[in-house]
């Protein structure tokens, strides 16, 4: 399983093009990220991959196959997206928020059958929430409606799941319980391509990291390698350090002078 | 799924409106008492009038009822879920003041029953054909066809007060006021096949593809990813709620609240999915108006408009109902 970018270009109508001859890949078994400011081309960059945008120049492959050879319906079985938020009007119970990744294989005028009661179960149990399969979407935690999102692209069969800034507001303990699931997950073969915020994350998870920049890529490779305070600098336009503690751990620290934080303070 | 609980309710629930409208048979103005109606239905000895007029004007009106209120029910529902918002009811989309409209035109212009019945529903076929063709242009997005819905209601609206306008106020004003407060006086049995059948056609359609407007109610890009062709689907819902919406209009004028509250009660009964919800609306929309009809037939020696009655019992349902919905879930998001 391979998705790969070749020389992607995007441009939203009559306007400059948001993302430039991008060229990015992921392969079964690894977690890439996409770093990047606001309004550097992440979420665009996923849409292309999602087949929700086509893109203006360049490729997007599917195991070498261009993705717009495949049908919708062909292409959800292979690709999941897990949205940022979700604004539910009504909400639906874990199991059938889950179930509706069954419907690349549920026909028009059909309901879930019994094979499809077994892939929602084996999702369920693969991102930990069997016990939770009949809460209601709205009770259950910013970190367990995720998992579920994770768990309803691996109902749809998906052996690329692309996840859009996943954990943007949820606390650290959540955010690693997550990518937790992520990690594990990746580990049985699934492949995640990852926009996020925060290159902490990126550290720890990521296999290969790709920073965006005015939608055209400033830096690609392995994270030790790519997120440094000069690459970081750049990319978000301040001043970073990166420190290493004693188990060589590493985080990212913004440089910001005391006086500067005294008075957004006062 | 379901759990075994509310499998036990949903019994209840679908055997309600069978259940209310045989019981609607045995109350009227005429033949005084509910005895009375069913001695004449179940021994030899009753009077045939009274059986006559139990098969040939109350069933058909009692069915008529079960009927419009399942369409007014099951529409409410499905475009609640189309939307995704809960205040939607089944006027959203301009067809009902299309078909208000049709209605009025018809009725300053001639007036014979089957004309004001086709020139609301043609009416209200073209007030959805333009939505639905402006709403493609702007992508066929919920926000579009709401917002070309409340654009295309306003215009036929103002058509409607034009009509009211120039109606003589003495014998064309009052009958379109009449026709504009909703009921089912004039239903008989010749007028029932078009009813049951566009009825059927429409619901049949939204049973079928229930399942999928669980998808529809995620964000378009969301659908998309799970590979289901967005708007396609979207205007073929759009079109059978619009048939059902237009067929009762027509039939029964405006009634208002059905729509709207309807979808509540039964998503609080059986949940969001619309597995359970479509069929659910649609039963409890059908019982209810049995009820509010048999009502309006009965309680005062002339008929209570149902617009009325639907306002009046409507509203106190829908605030009770709020307060209860915040009370459970703690807020009013």
């Amino acid at each position: 399983m391979r998705l790969e970018a070749n020389c992607l270009s995007y441009a939203y109508p009559r306007r400059p093009p948001c993302i430039r001859r991008v060229s990015i890949a992921v392969e079964g078994g690894e977690i890439a990220f996409v770093l990047g400011a606001n309004g550097s081309g992440k979420t665009t960059l996923l849409a292309c991959f999602a087949g929700a945008r086509r893109p203006t120049a360049g490729t997007v492959l599917l195991d070498g196959r261009p993705l717009r050879a495949f049908s919708p319906r062909e292409r959800a079985k292979r690709i999941g997206v897990v949205p940022q938020f979700h604004d539910a009007a009504f909400s639906f119970s874990v199991e059938d928020a889950v179930g509706l990744g069954r419907a690349p294989y549920v026909g028009l005028f059909s309901r879930p059958g019994r094979e499809d009661r077994l892939a929602v179960e084996r999702a369920l149990a693969a991102v930990g929430l069997a016990s939770l399969r009949r809460r209601s979407m709205s009770h259950v935690s910013g970190g367990e409606r995720q998992l579920a999102w994770i768990a309803r692209g691996l109902a749809q069969g998906a052996q690329c799941l692309l996840l859009d800034e996943p954990t943007a507001h949820l606390d650290p303990q959540h955010e690693h319980t997550v990518f937790a699931v992520v990690r594990k997950l990746a580990g049985e073969g699934a492949a995640f391509l990852v926009a996020s915020h925060h290159p902490e994350t990126a550290l720890l998870y990521a296999a290969n990291v790709t920073f965006l920049q005015h939608g055209q890529v400033l830096a690609s490779g392995p994270p030790l390698e790519t997120i440094t305070s000069d690459i970081l600098s750049r990319a978000y336009s301040m001043e970073f350090r990166i420190v290493t503690g004693s188990d060589g751990e590493r985080a990212v620290v913004p440089r910001i002078r005391r006086d500067e934080t005294r008075t957004a303070e006062a | 799924m379901m759990p075994p609980s509310r499998r036990r309710s949903s019994v209840v629930l679908y055997a309600l409106p069978v259940v209310l409208a045989f019981a609607a048979l045995f109350f009227g103005r005429y033949g005084g008492s509910v005895s009375e109606a069913f001695r004449s239905l179940f021994s030899s000895g009753g009077s045939d009038l009274l059986r006559s007029l139990i098969f040939h004007v109350r069933l058909p009106r009692t069915l008529a009822a079960l009927v419009v209120g399942a369409d007014l029910g099951a529409a409410g529902a499905v475009l609640q879920g189309l939307f995704r918002n809960p205040l939607v009811d089944s006027r959203i989309l301009g067809v009902s003041s299309g078909a208000s409209f049709g209605a009025c035109l018809a009725i300053l212009v001639s007036g014979g029953a089957l004309a004001v019945q086709t020139s609301a529903f043609v009416f209200a076929l073209i007030a959805v054909a333009v939505v639905l063709a402006v709403g493609w242009r702007l992508g066929a997005t919920p926000l579009a066809l709401l917002l070309v819905g409340v654009a295309v209601s306003a215009f036929f609206d103002a058509l409607l007060g034009l009509v009211k306008y120039v109606a003589d106020p003495l014998s064309k004003l009052p009958a379109i006021t009449y026709w504009l407060l909703g009921g089912l006086s004039g239903t008989q049995e010749s007028n029932l096949a078009p009813l049951l059948i566009l009825s059927g056609i429409g619901l049949a359609f939204l049973v079928l593809v229930r399942w999928r407007l669980n998808v529809l109610t995620l964000g378009d890009e969301e659908a998309a990813s799970l590979g289901v062709r967005v708007r396609p689907l979207r205007v073929a819902v759009v079109l059978a709620a619009s048939l059902l919406v237009a067929t009762s209009v027509s039939q029964a004028g405006m009634i208002g609240w059905i729509g709207l509250v309807v979808p509540h009660v039964a998503r609080a009964w059986v949940g969001s999915d619309h597995v359970h919800l479509i069929p659910a609306s649609a039963a409890l929309g059908g019982a209810i108006l049995v009820v509010l009809d048999t009502i309006a037939r009965t309680v005062l020696p002339s008929e209570i408009p149902l617009g009325i009655l639907t306002g009046l019992l409507g509203v106190p349902a829908f605030l009770v109902l709020l307060v209860v919905y915040v009370r459970t879930q703690g807020g009013t998001r």
